[in-house]
């Protein structure tokens, strides 16, 4: 999964969020003259259509003093506005109103982002997103029944060799350990009303939910923190270089016996993997950050000012991103954008643990005990292996004192 | 840089060497409380975020 496939992801998210209120089209031809300003008849049919149109003749309808019929007239209004018309700039949030809560959204009475929010939260991002999880499940299975468990084809050395030392194991579980949480907890809140109120009801649900709402919102920090140690301790062993051409040309040797391309410290397919979880893990971080504190940190439309700027949006076809978005809408994609980055992150994830422990003899070791079997080195890590055992020559040849 | 094991128990030692494991969920929860304790005390809780001075917290 490539950023780019991720921002293709996103435009298209946008195309359908924005669909129904979107002002770009227009397809209301009629004029309104007929209705004395108020929509008609196509402008209703189209919305019905899932068309995009004008409101432009709701959203300023909002009264005034210079429009307004005089108070004595008929259908005068005290101060130049209606009820209606009141209504319609609560509805569009241009009304002035003073209220006691705190914060930029408070303002917001009435706001429409909602229903599609519901609509994509519930309809596609829930089903795509689990038959994303259950069909890498359904390949990792096939994968197991075709393959088998890969084994070491040279004989086990009985010696070992220290693969990941005690730092770096701690930051790999502790950004390991919370991403489990995160990832179980963000499952029970997206599919917890639709799988486990028909199991547990809804008083034990609601029980589970809080909590998982705690573990979610808290251990986040703590994913953070692992995720910036093991950027530090790592990225610069994940920078691509030849070899992993080489190891890519072969599969890595996972679906031949006896394939063992070469590799140092990480091979091609673990680089994969930590530049995905890199890339995938700031992204989360960012919207799970505009999460943890409500309407305070909008990122989406100072993204898509950027990306308008830089013409991607229009290069592929959706014309320009909106960029005045209101409090909630900020929310909404941010909520969206958190759950589609999970779905991608944990699919990756499953694969990883997979590779990690059932799926390679030897492997868990690396990461469990911290030390592998010098066989294990030499068959997937032969370069690393070279060096390391090279240096530790060296070393021991500069520290033998002189005859 | 190396290290034997020999014998019948080739895992010898597990427990031990697995404590890094052990010591980053320990990690996980202990961040977790400090995180939700903290935050509350310096006024990121809901009710202190979102309430002005109109509104009785207490």
């Amino acid at each position: 999964m490539t950023l780019r496939r991720l921002s293709g992801v996103l435009l298209a998210l946008m195309l359908v969020l924005l669909s129904p209120e979107g002002s770009l089209a227009q397809s209301g031809v009629d004029s309104r003259a007929t209705t004395g300003g108020a929509q008609t008849l196509e402008d209703i049919l189209a919305r019905q259509r899932g068309e995009n149109i004008d409101d432009a003749f709701r959203r300023d309808a909002t009264g005034s003093d210079s429009t307004a019929a005089g108070i004595a007239e008929q259908l005068g209004t005290l101060g130049g506005a209606s009820d209606p018309e009141l209504w319609r700039a609560m509805r569009y949030g241009s009304a002035d109103v003073t209220v006691s809560s705190l914060g930029p959204a408070a303002g917001v009475l009435i706001q429409d982002g909602g229903m599609a929010w519901l609509q994509f939260r519930e309809g596609p991002l829930a089903k795509w997103g689990g038959y994303l999880l259950l069909g890498m499940l359904g390949v990792l299975v096939l994968f197991y029944a075709l393959r088998g468990k890969i084994r070491l084809d040279g004989e086990a050395a009985g010696r070992t060799i220290m693969r990941f030392n005690a730092i770096e194991r701690f930051a790999h579980w502790l950004l390991a350990g919370s991403f489990i949480v995160l990832g179980v907890t963000g499952l029970i809140t997206l599919f917890g009303r639709m799988a486990l109120i028909p199991l547990f009801g809804k008083d034990a649900f609601s029980t589970i939910a809080i909590a998982g709402k705690w573990l979610h919102n808290n251990v986040a920090w703590a994913f953070m923190l692992g995720l910036v140690l093991v950027t530090v301790f790592w990225i610069a062993h994940n920078i691509p270089n030849r070899h992993d051409l080489k190891w890519l040309a072969v599969g890595g040797g996972l679906f031949t016996k006896g394939v063992h391309p070469p590799a140092k410290k990480f091979n091609a397919g673990q680089k994969i993997i930590f530049w995905s979880v890199l890339v995938l893990g700031v992204s989360i971080s960012l919207s799970g950050l505009s999460l943890l504190f409500p309407f305070e940190l909008p990122m989406f439309a100072v993204t898509f000012e950027k990306l308008n700027a830089i013409g991607l949006p229009q290069l592929l076809g959706f014309g320009e991103l909106p960029t005045a978005l209101g409090p909630h809408q900020e929310m909404q994609l941010a909520q969206l954008w958190h759950g589609i980055v999970a779905f991608v992150f944990m699919a990756i994830i499953i694969a990883h643990i997979y590779l990690g422990s059932v799926g390679m003899e030897g492997a868990f070791d690396a990461m469990g005990t911290g030390e592998v079997d010098v066989q294990w080195a030499k068959e997937h890590h032969g370069l690393w292996y070279d060096e390391v055992t090279q240096k530790d020559a060296n070393l021991t040849i500069s520290e033998t004192p002189a005859e | 840089m190396y290290s034997q094991r020999f014998g019948p128990f080739p895992n010898a030692g597990l427990e031990t060497d697995m404590r890094s494991m052990f010591l980053a969920f320990l990690a996980i929860a202990v961040i977790a409380v400090a995180a939700d304790l903290g935050l509350d005390r310096a006024g990121f809780s809901s009710q202190e975020a979102s309430t002005g001075a109109a509104v009785r917290l207490d």
